[in-house]
């Protein structure tokens, strides 16, 4: 270094030029620091802030599933034949796809036949559960245990019935609409 | 001689002033970062906080989201081996379902395991159990609640009879796993 090139202000009085330099350069990375700390934590605080949200959103999606496949469940063993229209449409309104169609296809005979036999049926949900979920595909599957006290002219003292369904779901405009029901073997 | 240096604190320099005696331009520029810089520190300082709270409940999340997983293949395994048993290794049957087991249902399956083990030799019973894939009701990182289908395949012959009669149960059952130790065990076990 040339001495002579130093100004007088600029004379370090700890040692050398080199030395403040170095000085300099420490005190530049020090004041960086603080800046590329914050920069990492905000950086993480964005990436768990999606994540948190991803998983929020998917926990209500859980719910959504479950709550509707239920409701379903409860449309498709509560029915009378006093009043065979409204059930129908209750389970038109949370049916899409397969299920939907073929009640659809019923809906001229469904309350004659519900009439015929003097129908009466009403059911519960015991237990429900999530078999698998995917937000993308945007469908899921359920299994519930369903009861069902069922009464006809046939059997007018009601029986109570139980059922093992699976339930295949689809998500339609924001809403899970049940698109199968298979049941697990006959009701015991 | 001042211009001449090479080493020349960027763009202060060209403000030209008379050189001040108290402080090169670098230093002073330096200062200037000085309270942003000591603002960004400052800033840090809820901005860890916010991950730490965030990255707690990210690792909560992860470990339900395992558990889920865990909990759902354990419970097929394990309503396999508790609702299944072979009067020829009944013995064997009972100590590995008991091994599956704790917390209350381990409780009710020791009061019973007496009866079982002489039923089931007494009736030469060969009982086989086929769960379906369970659903999960309810998850917490040790707490699992799964509702699977099981179909309970039995062969029997009791005393007197001439022929085995076979029949199979379709029954609903809602289980409660709880991790113990790293491993899955049932702690309820309940037909609907």
């Amino acid at each position: 270094m040339d001495v002579v090139a130093v100004r007088p202000d600029e004379l370090d009085p700890e040692g050398s030029g080199e030395a403040a330099q170095a000085r300099h350069a420490g005190r530049g990375l020090l004041l960086a620091l603080p800046f590329l700390v914050l920069a990492a934590l905000i950086a993480l605080v964005v990436i768990l802030v999606l994540r948190t949200n991803d998983r929020s959103s998917r926990d209500d999606a859980r719910q959504g599933v479950l709550q509707a496949a239920r409701q379903e469940a409860v449309n498709l063993t509560t029915l009378s034949y006093t009043s065979a229209t409204r059930d129908l449409d209750r389970i038109l309104a949370g049916a899409t796809g397969g299920l939907r169609a073929k009640f659809e296809s019923e809906r001229a005979q469904f309350p004659a036949v519900l009439a015929r036999e003097k129908s009466q049926s009403s059911g519960s949900v015991l237990s429900a559960g999530l078999v698998r979920l995917s937000l993308s595909a945007g469908s899921a599957q359920v299994v519930l245990a369903t009861d069902a006290t069922v009464a006809t002219t046939a059997a007018p003292q009601p029986v109570l019935k139980h059922y093992r369904m699976v339930m295949t779901l689809q998500r339609v405009n924001g809403h899970w609409l049940v698109s199968d029901v298979a049941f697990a073997g006959l009701p015991q | 001689m001042s211009q001449d240096r090479p080493t020349a604190g960027g763009r202060h320099r060209h403000e030209a002033r008379p050189p001040r005696p108290a402080r090169a331009p670098r230093p002073s520029r330096r200062r200037g970062l000085a309270l942003p810089a000591a603002l960004a520190a400052a800033l840090c300082v809820p901005a860890a906080a916010a991950v730490v709270v965030l990255g707690l409940h990210d690792r909560a999340d992860a470990q339900t989201q395992t558990a889920r997983r865990e909990a759902v293949a354990a419970a097929r395994q394990v309503a396999r081996d508790v609702l299944s048993y072979d009067y020829r290794t009944i013995d064997a049957d009972i100590a590995r379902a008991k091994a599956d087991s704790t917390g209350l249902f381990a409780k009710q399956y020791a009061q019973t395991a007496a009866q079982l083990l002489a039923q089931a030799k007494q009736a030469r019973a060969i009982v086989q159990a086929s769960p379906s894939t369970p659903g999960v009701v309810s998850a917490s990182h040790n707490e699992v609640v799964v509702l699977l289908f099981v179909d309970q395949a039995s062969v029997k012959q009791l005393t007197g009879q001439k022929t085995p009669t076979t029949r199979i149960d379709q029954s609903r059952v809602r289980m409660t796993m709880s991790r113990v130790h790293g491993r899955w065990l049932v702690s309820q076990l309940n037909a609907l």
